[in-house]
């Protein structure tokens, strides 16, 4: 059946500096079908695709097109094999036309000239194609999403490919939109492209899929005929692992409700409304768009938002982070080097951003107060740093997290935010931030995590709450939660 | 004999390794060797008197880094120190002269009208930046332009002079041997230097500049923080502009004009990082002291006024290269 | 040890750059403005019996300026001083810096024009004081200080001014447009006061509009733009008169570039350029006089001065002794056969 494959990669393995992104992955694609690339975050969907796609090279495995080895070394060399890609972030200049936008930096010259009108009747040829029509020579900021979405597509034809590959593209869609996208891709099947289609929507499998292939911790899990497979099954494909699940420390459970939000609404959330207790570590779980960081970021005044909060009883408002600080929150965003820290500034003056006033007298810092306190947090963190002058850009990811995180703890909140604490993180640093957490959870502060590694958020949290496009799907006790039943949540 | 090694390598060590002190160390390396130099083609350079006019000469200049440095360390450029200077010397010139309006008043009085008067400048700055999207750089160039245009309108196109003895004390006087003019220069540079490092706010300028949303997150009222450098750096461009006017003996309406340049290159040889975040007072000072050297060393040198341009472009782009290749180099460590 | 490398490697960089700057700038001097031949190294002043001038105009961008320095550079040469020329570029401050840095290398003389008249007589006593004579050409200062002091006639130059315009637009009722003085610069102030006063006692139903642009004021381009505003905004006007060089070629340019052949303009300063405009264009031109300062002959004169007070056979005798260059006129119709004096 060799000849029915128009693409086939053969044991592909790439690592990044010791960690293995990709272990030994095959993949087979027939002409004029459409497989479907699913799996979790980071499970390596994205590193595949760069290697097909000539971003990124393989360090071991061959890709044989149409039953030919290549290399593939660069994104032109992958243009010209005939592959094409819609990314995920669309990659447009806004101000140039449509028409320039598709052929960019492919322009018919004349004598050093652009051919405008050429440009123009080249674009309109391609729209034909697909019965789908803008006005080539219209701007591309005047266009929403899902319409310059659709550009994108018509540009990755224009390139005369015969694979197509999609990544993530009804992440920003409605269910209109979708269906039209659906229609588009069972047309690019008649005319006998073939499409790789990452997503982890079920109703994107089952729309146009025809066979599915699973990767997990960057190795194959699974493939499958879509027409023969259930959802439960999927999701075991994505999630099924080893569950040791770890003899989690008693803790002592107060059911004091602390902090309550109701109906928490803005452009990204719905309706969300929980309630968190003393002591408590409350996880979020969900997949990449799901809107777990903007619940933090509502609740901690970063972004504007309907609704209302109480903290032990009282009604509050966050109107922004110095005031949710000021009322005993605290916040570790998600991106250390952009939100969390100052990298060009040392250990110290990191830390003591959240409290200026408290290590200061009528305006003037108190060397011995910001030491006194900066070193105590560096020993009870463990940050391992040649002393508090370092630099932060210069230590490791786990011990600039331990800053970010140190530096929220001393403003002495009663509210913890956490968003991806491990992202990044060796394994040492790893277990050493999930102690913290649990001296923290012991002194009775709260607090509310997002992970996107399952295990880490069942075994730490004690419920889980699970949200899927702004929305909360389902909150759980930790104890009854198993991954399987969380990514359903997810993907439902 | 490994000990001994090893104790001077650390000494050594800390203050290589340290990459604040390693920025300053290029910038020091080359007023060195200029110093050098010149000494060698013209024996006078060192002496007390050409250091005395050297330092007299920067005081403007140096001022006016300073106060181009506040809101940079913040992470914004403010364009129109020039104008406030040339405004501020004009505003106490007339105040203590012929009178605005039928006021006069006596030069205590005068200075603080004129340091008010650019401390709303900045505030304007500051607003508009903080409140509405444009550019720092354009509105800044803005309110330079309307307040070169106040300062016409209140002068009339004429040069005020006929400064009483206050002016000419500040200008040519001195106490114990230092001119006056320096000494408030130095005065400035100790005040400026330990508000930036040692308060909070000088605390929050250096975060904003650091990283804007951190510091945001982390609570600290950037808007604030961001007016407030704006009024700082108007009213350090008053005492400089009044310093100005007295060293000239008149209030120029052209007074300070493009300035603001030679402020930046200050900024920029003593390691003020043109994004924000990072620059100490004593880079900046050094700065200072380097473009003094580089005009009045050349002037010495009999070098004319054409190539002197070139030379100080020259030496501005070298000087920048080796704050930061060399404070990276450290940092790398 | 990467470090010291670094630090070596720099400290050796910076110096080859100082010794390369400061050699490259010798040998490109004769080009410049100043004479090569002391500025070896290691060669301290003093031992030199060569006498040093310092000469400072207001601007080496304004073409009177260039015309003085160069006449200066001339006669130095010719006398065997060594000059040297700085450019303050209309800055106060930087032309005080500049002389103060004069004391300190311990020139002979000074030739100078005073960015402001009014103030900078104290600085001028500090040269005196240092032993260094000062001879102040143009504008000279207010307190009349400097040991020498050279001018062309101001005030008459603008009363000359005035007759030669009225003469060619001939109508006492006519509107004439002015160029308006900051008082920085007094000779303006000077010249539009000789014009006024011709204007007062001869023709004084004359309508005379002063203004100055807020836009490039003293330059060529910012002046053009100046004249044409003017022009729309009084175009019923008969003639313009700018007391400096480059504002006469501004508005010139710019009336004909508005086709306003009807326009007479007098302007100053008498240049080349002026002159060859002038032969171009015929009698008729637009520009049809220029009063002529001879910065020429005004630069040989502040050094033949500055021999003068080296030998000490020229004493001035008050703060009013100014010695006057008559101005002349450069006439279209004449322009031709026009000699600069030197």
């Amino acid at each position: 059946m060799m000849g029915d494959y128009v693409l086939q990669m053969k044991e592909v393995s790439k690592s990044f500096g010791g960690v293995h992104a990709l272990k030994e992955v095959d993949l087979n694609l027939r002409k004029g079908e459409v497989l479907c690339l699913v799996g979790e975050n980071g499970a390596g969907k994205s590193t595949l695709m760069k290697i097909l796609s000539g971003v990124l090279t393989p360090d071991k495995g061959e890709i044989i097109l149409k039953g030919e080895k290549m290399s593939i070394r660069n994104p032109a060399e992958a243009y010209r094999a005939g592959i094409s890609i819609v990314h995920q972030e669309l990659i447009q200049i806004p101000s140039m036309s449509v028409a320039e936008n598709i052929y960019l930096g492919r322009y018919d010259t004349k004598g050093g000239f652009i051919s405008f009108r050429k440009l123009v009747e080249r674009t309109e040829e391609l729209m034909e194609k697909l019965d789908i029509y803008f006005d080539p020579e219209s701007r591309l900021s005047t266009y929403s999403v899902a319409q310059r979405q659709l550009i994108e597509i018509l540009k990755a034809l224009s390139y005369d490919a015969s694979i197509i590959i999609f990544d993530e593209p009804t992440a920003a869609l409605t269910t209109d939109e979708s269906e039209l996208l659906y229609k588009i891709i069972r047309r690019l099947k008649k005319e006998g492209l073939s499409v790789i289609f990452i997503s982890h929507r079920m109703d994107d499998i089952f729309a146009v899929g025809d066979r599915l292939l699973c990767l997990k911790d960057g190795e194959v899990s699974g493939e499958a005929d879509v027409k023969e497979i259930t959802v439960p099954e999927i999701i075991r494909m994505m999630v099924g692992r080893e569950f040791s699940r770890e003899q989690k420390k008693e803790r002592e459970q107060t059911k004091e409700v602390i902090f309550s939000v109701q109906n928490l609404t803005n452009k990204k959330l719905q309706d969300i409304s929980f309630d968190l207790n003393k002591g408590e570590v409350l996880g979020i779980g969900g997949l990449i768009d799901a809107g777990r960081t903007e619940v933090l970021r509502a609740v901690f005044g970063i972004d504007p938002c309907g609704g209302t909060m109480f903290f032990e009883g009282k009604p509050i408002c966050n109107k922004s982070p110095r005031d949710a600080i000021a009322n005993g929150f605290s916040f570790v965003p998600e991106d250390r080097k952009d939100q969390g820290l100052i990298l060009m500034a040392d250990i110290l003056s990191n830390v003591e951003l959240n409290i200026l006033k408290k290590v200061s007298c009528g305006g003037f810092m108190i060397r011995q107060k910001e030491t006194g306190m900066v070193n105590s947090f560096v020993e009870k963190l463990e940050i391992k740093a040649r002393n508090i002058f370092t630099r932060v850009g210069m230590l490791s990811g786990g011990n600039q997290q331990k800053v970010v995180i140190a530096k929220s703890l001393s403003s002495e909140p009663r509210i913890v935010l956490l968003d991806e604490p491990t992202r990044g993180v060796d394994v040492g640093a790893k277990a050493e931030i999930y102690s913290i957490i649990e001296t923290l959870v012991a002194n009775g502060v709260s607090v509310i995590m997002v992970s996107s590694e399952l295990p880490e958020l069942i075994s730490i949290s004690d419920r889980i709450m699970v949200m899927r496009e702004g929305r909360m799907t389902g909150i759980m006790d930790a104890k009854e939660a198993t991954e399987e039943k969380i990514m359903e949540m997810a993907v439902n | 004999m490994n000990k001994k090694k090893e104790s001077k390598n650390n000494i050594f060590n800390a203050i290589v390794r340290n990459p604040n002190s390693m920025g300053l160390f290029g910038i020091i390396c080359m007023i060195i060797t200029f110093a050098v130099v010149v000494q060698l083609s013209n024996s006078v350079f060192l002496s007390r008197e050409n250091m005395f006019n050297i330092l007299k000469q920067v005081v403007t200049y140096g001022l006016l880094a300073i106060a181009m440095a506040v809101p940079l360390i913040n992470g914004n450029f403010d364009m129109s120190i020039s104008a406030s200077a040339a405004l501020s010397g004009m505003i106490a010139a007339i105040l203590t002269t012929a009178g605005f309006a039928g006021i006069k008043m006596g030069f205590a009085l005068a200075v603080f009208l004129s340091v008010c008067v650019c401390a709303l400048v900045g505030l304007i700055n500051g607003l508009i930046v903080t409140y509405t999207r444009i550019s720092p750089f354009i509105v800044t160039l803005g309110t330079q332009t309307a307040v070169k245009g106040i300062v016409y309108i209140i002068c009339k196109n004429k040069a005020v002079g006929g400064l009483g003895e206050t002016f000419t004390f500040l200008g040519f006087g001195s106490v114990a041997g230092v001119p006056v003019s320096v000494l408030i220069l130095l005065a400035v540079f100790v005040i400026m230097g330990i508000v930036l490092r040692k308060t909070t706010f000088g605390r929050k300028i250096y975060a904003n500049g650091g990283n804007y949303t951190a510091a945001y997150y982390s609570g600290i009222d950037v808007k604030r923080t961001r007016v407030l450098a704006y009024v700082v750096s108007g009213m350090i461009s008053a005492i400089a502009g009044i310093l100005l006017t007295a060293r000239s003996g008149s209030a120029q309406p052209t007074a300070a004009e493009g300035y603001e340049a030679t402020a930046i290159s200050i900024c920029a040889m003593g390691g003020v990082a043109m994004h924000g975040g990072d620059g100490s007072v004593t880079g900046i000072l050094l700065g200072a002291i380097m473009m003094g050297m580089i005009s009045n060393g050349m002037n010495l040198m009999r070098i004319g006024s054409n190539w002197q341009y070139v030379v100080r472009g020259v030496i501005l782009i070298v000087a920048v290269f080796y704050s930061q290749v060399i404070g990276d180099k450290a940092a790398k460590k | 040890m990467k470090k010291l490398t670094a630090t070596i490697l720099t400290a050796a960089l910076a110096f080859g750059l100082m010794a390369c700057g400061s050699e490259s700038a010798e040998p490109k001097k004769p080009e410049a403005e100043t004479a090569p031949e002391t500025v070896q190294e290691a060669e301290p002043e003093g031992e030199e019996d060569k006498k040093v001038i310092a000469v400072l105009p207001q601007s080496m961008a304004q073409e009177f300026g260039a015309d003085v320095v160069s006449a200066v550079e001339k006669a130095c040469d010719s006398y065997g001083y060594e000059c040297i020329v700085l450019d303050p570029d209309l800055d106060l401050s930087t032309q005080i810096s500049m002389m103060e840095d004069l004391i300190v290398q311990k020139v002979d003389g000074c030739i100078f024009s005073a960015i402001d008249t009014t103030s900078m007589g104290a600085i001028v006593e500090e040269l005196k004081n240092a032993g260094i004579k000062v001879v102040d050409f143009d504008c000279t200062v207010d307190e009349g200080n400097a040991d020498a002091s050279i001018k062309s006639d101001d005030y008459q130059g603008g009363y000359l001014a005035a007759s030669i315009l009225m003469e060619k637009v001939n109508d006492p009722q006519a509107t004439i447009i002015v160029y308006g003085t900051s008082s920085t610069i007094g000779t303006g102030y000077l010249r539009n006061s000789g014009f006024h006063a011709y204007m007062e006692e001869n023709y004084p139903d004359v309508t005379i509009v002063e203004t100055r642009p807020s836009e490039g004021a003293g330059t060529r381009d910012g002046c053009r733009t100046w004249a044409v505003d003017m022009l729309t905004a009084y175009p019923e006007a008969k003639g313009f008169f700018t007391f400096y060089g480059d504002g006469a070629i501004g508005t010139y340019f710019g009336v004909k570039d508005n086709g306003r052949e009807d326009i007479t303009i007098v302007g100053y300063d008498a240049s080349a350029e002026q002159q060859e405009i002038m032969i171009a264009d015929g009698s008729g031109c637009i520009l049809q006089a220029s009063v002529a300062q001879y910065p020429k002959m005004m630069g040989r004169m502040a050094v033949e001065t500055m021999k003068e007070l080296f030998e000490g056979t020229y004493t001035k005798e008050g703060a009013e002794d100014i010695i006057y260059i008559e101005p002349g006129v450069l006439k279209a119709e004449e322009a031709e056969n026009y000699e600069e004096k030197e």
